[in-house]
């Protein structure tokens, strides 16, 4: 007998060692699925007024690339899938039905798939993060009906830990290589001009000899970090890996670039889900 | 009987869940096949030499680019960029006044992405970009050349330009 047919506030310890209370455990299902769509929802609207611009200038100036299918090089395309992408977020963020859940989490996936490969908007990584989570939307809907409550909010814990390690190491391994460890790269992009309160700090505080030092030490900080966090942050438990996630994640931004909520917002919603998985019955 | 370790707890909860879901182990598998191609990075050359193809937009097609899209790369390699109005060669590099930048991932996106190509192709004049993307001892080098081909409309100011790929280059370097 699965926990949604049992009657509200009836409680069992059936599923998995976990104490069953099917209407609370529904409503955390519920919370959880829409703490996810509300950090894709503020990826995607975090650099909207930059988004606004984009499309001005994509308006204006055309690129004639074969590389690229006609339909994926169409400002006009491009603004649909977005706006398209954002609605059918928003939708689901405000969702009460499973089917029209369902219904929305395949569309935002469908729309991040063509935002990741058209000409204008490929190489934003907030479109690959969104991806990512809106597969694990889309998997999630499908299976609030058929999965014991407790059951699914561990599993999807675990996935999203799995997800978000998985990028994470993304940006590790591309950072592994001579010119991350001295600091080169990270220097001209952050150090040297970049108006940003900590870099705007430390130029204050230091020479240029120093602050190439300290850029030196700065990335391989994050290349010791980010490969930790890669390779081994799937392996926490969801309470103590929602936390880690939650912290590593927005440190990202707060320290680098508050652009890069608009990449993270939707990660560091995936890593919360962690808390809404319940301690099993003693 | 209750596993000795988290690991341990882990593994035996995925095979499980994997066992129960086809959906979930579908995704698991995904996961896992990106992060496997990732940590090949470093160790395989090929690997490395496609995700420089993947930022310059060399692939050797839309299809094998676009299938890469979903492997993340945030801040990958040492990417940079240069733009001259005159054809590569023409000029002495000592009077060439241009630095090289370094940008995060993608540096292709010097001219397609929104502030980057209005800043350089507002104008309607002839662009030459060199991209360069380097990692653990390989380099790609791509030259384009944006060509105008297309100016005003009724509607308003309106550029239109032709992306021709002039060549690319892989380097064997020797790391520092």
């Amino acid at each position: 007998m699965s926990p949604q047919s049992k009657k509200p506030g009836e409680k069992t310890a059936t599923d998995q060692g976990y104490v069953l209370d099917p209407k609370r455990d529904r409503k955390r299902v519920i919370a959880a699925y829409r703490v996810v769509q509300a950090g894709i929802l503020t990826t995607l609207l975090w650099k909207i007024s930059y988004f606004s611009y984009a499309n001005a200038i994509y308006n204006t100036i055309e690129l004639n690339d074969s590389f690229f299918p006609d339909l994926l090089r169409s400002p006009l395309f491009l603004r649909l899938s977005f706006l398209g992408t954002a609605a059918a977020t928003l939708l689901n963020l405000l969702a009460t039905s499973n089917g029209l859940r369902k219904g929305c989490s395949v569309a935002a996936l469908a729309g991040l798939s063509i935002l990741c490969m058209h000409q204008g908007s490929y190489n934003d990584m907030t479109f690959v993060t969104a991806w990512w989570c809106a597969g694990w939307s889309c998997w999630f809907s499908f299976r609030i009906d058929r999965d014991p409550h407790q059951t699914l909010l561990n599993k999807s814990a675990f996935l999203s830990r799995a997800m978000i390690s998985m990028i994470i190491l993304g940006g590790a391994v591309g950072k592994w290589t001579s010119e991350y460890w001295t600091g080169e790269v990270l220097y001209d992009i952050y150090f040297v001009d970049r108006d940003f309160w900590i870099f705007n700090y430390l130029r204050d505080t230091y020479s240029s000899e120093e602050l190439r030092v300290v850029a030196t030490w700065h990335s391989r900080n994050v290349v010791i970090v980010e490969t930790t966090f890669g390779l081994f942050f799937w392996l926490l438990g969801n309470r103590v890996g929602a936390t880690v996630g939650i912290l590593i994640l927005s440190s990202i931004a707060i320290f680098s670039n508050f652009l890069l909520f608009s990449v993270l917002s939707c990660l560091i919603a995936l890593s919360a889900v962690g808390y809404f998985a319940r301690e099993k019955a003693k | 009987m209750h596993p000795a370790n988290p690991l341990s707890k882990t593994l035996r909860n995925l095979a499980i869940w994997i066992k129960q879901d086809a959906s979930f182990c579908l995704i698991i598998l995904v996961i896992f096949l990106v992060a496997t191609w990732l940590l090949l990075t470093p160790i395989w050359p090929r690997v490395s030499h496609q995700t420089m193809l993947r930022f310059h937009l060399q692939s050797h097609s839309f299809t094998a680019w676009a299938c890469q899209f979903p492997i993340p790369a945030m801040y990958n390699f040492a990417n940079q960029y240069e733009i001259d109005e005159y054809p590569p060669g023409l000029i002495d590099p000592l009077f060439d006044a241009s630095q090289p930048r370094f940008l995060n991932h993608f540096p292709s996106r010097c001219f397609t992405f929104a502030d980057a190509r209005g800043e350089y192709l507002r104008e309607g004049a002839n662009q030459w970009f060199t991209l360069t993307s380097s990692y653990r001892g390989q380099k790609l080098t791509s030259k384009f050349h944006l060509k105008p081909s297309g100016t005003l409309t009724p509607s308003g100011p309106h550029q239109q330009y032709e992306v021709i790929r002039l060549s690319t280059e892989i380097e064997h370097v020797a790391s520092k």
